[in-house]
């Protein structure tokens, strides 16, 4: 039942949202693209969007440390008590307050909104039995609300430092400083540089921190601004936020102390390593002793 | 109606207190508001204006984090009140009629009511 016949010819995700939110749509948008995602839909407002591009309410609340683990697991599992929905067993069982619930929820969806428009999507699928996200602001979002604050944080960024896509892909490494100057700079400055290694795009950072990408990159541009960061070169063969998994840093020497452990074939038991040297120990069972090192 | 909206309805109920807005400290994300806020700005100015002013007390080597910042003009206060939480802080922004309370009391009221905004 995903037949839609006014959505399929919308020009782009913005008009496609506009035309869900006439007809009262309930489900998700599907966009495919780098880095994509879920926008999930209840009588055509934005519940919540789950991209790779930024952390979810989810990631934020649990990365960031504001609710343990344990805490998550608990709400999860009373959700039976509260129909099913974890936002209401969160604030049962006190783990965070309604206010700040939907604080976390609105921020995420707007970050995911604006990590999804710093690329153009390659596609995108309208389902109408999508499995619901895990957190969602209720009632949700206008959708205009959403590119109004997106176009809004591009023009933020471009007057501050310049093209938001370049940016997203742009890795800092934190400038060397006195003593004295690392003083002057607050706290969440100073988390920000610490995390900012020179390896990582602003969308790792903020996965990182628990902070949602618009954040992150509005204080890496200040602090760019105030000559407390390095950008690395970006890459230009990107086009957007790599999602892809990390892989170690090229050019940089592994440093082998000594041989490299050696495996036997056929023997894998690291005790016989410790065997006692006595092949005249009657009790010795033939395999440990034919693992010692010098033996023919 | 969400429960921010709500907490925002009971600001506003103070004596003397025309708007209200909340707004996120770094990304000026509005969250809520009621009342005339016309005259606050936009969240995006008014979390540019309290990351200036902390910048600056901490270049000058102030300690602790901003409180509060305060604006005054012949009709009104704007007293715009950071609320700290657990990651990026909110910034509570209400406009007082002069005519109506005074500032100590109003700066006292805000405090509270920010206080109270995520419990």
């Amino acid at each position: 039942m995903s037949d839609h016949p006014a959505p399929r010819t919308a020009r782009n995700i913005p008009a496609l949202l506009l035309a869900l939110r006439q007809e009262e749509f309930n489900g998700a948008v599907t966009v495919s693209g780098s880095p994509g995602g879920t926008i999930h839909l209840e009588r055509g407002l934005v519940l919540a969007i789950e991209t790779p591009g930024t952390p979810t309410a989810e990631t934020l609340l649990l990365r960031s440390g504001r609710i343990s683990e344990a805490a998550w697991n608990a709400a999860l599992a009373a959700t039976g008590s509260t129909d099913g929905r974890l936002e209401r067993a969160l604030i049962a069982e006190g783990a965070l307050s309604a206010a700040e619930l939907e604080i976390i929820c609105a921020a995420a969806a707007f970050d995911g909104a604006f990590a999804m428009a710093l690329s153009t999507p390659t596609g995108w699928q309208v389902t109408e039995s999508a499995t619901p996200p895990a957190l969602a602001l209720r009632p949700g979002l206008e959708p205009q609300q959403l590119f109004d604050e997106t176009t809004h944080r591009r023009t933020r960024l471009t007057a501050l430092w310049g093209p938001p896509a370049e940016l997203s892909r742009t890795r800092f490494r934190a400038a060397t400083r006195s003593g004295n100057e690392a003083a002057r700079i607050h706290h969440r400055h100073q988390d920000l540089l610490a995390a900012a290694t020179g390896r990582n795009t602003p969308r790792d950072i903020g996965f990182a921190l628990g902070r949602g990408l618009f954040a992150v990159m509005l204080d890496l541009a200040r602090l760019d601004a105030r000559r407390l960061l390095h950008a690395d070169q970006a890459r230009p063969a990107d086009t957007a936020p790599s999602v892809a998994p990390r892989t170690p840093p090229a050019g940089r020497p592994t440093a082998t102390v000594g041989p490299l452990p050696r495996r036997t074939p056929g023997h894998h038991a690291p005790a016989a390593q410790h065997a006692p040297h006595s092949p005249t120990t009657p009790a010795e069972p033939p395999i440990a002793s034919s693992t010692e090192k010098g033996q023919p | 109606m969400r429960t921010l909206d709500a907490s925002l309805s009971d600001v506003l109920g103070c004596p003397g207190t025309v708007g209200v807005l909340l707004v996120d400290a770094v990304s000026g994300l509005g969250y809520a508001s009621a009342g005339d806020t016309g005259a606050i700005g936009t969240g995006g100015e008014l979390a540019e204006l309290a990351e200036l002013v902390a910048e600056q007390l901490h270049e000058a080597g102030a300690e602790g984090e901003l409180e509060n910042i305060v604006v005054s003009s012949r009709q009104r206060h704007h007293i715009v009140q950071v609320v700290p939480r657990h990651g990026d802080p909110l910034l509570l922004a209400v406009v007082i009629d002069r005519e109506q309370t005074n500032l100590a009391l109003a700066l006292r009221q805000t405090a509270t009511q920010a206080g109270k905004l995520l419990a």
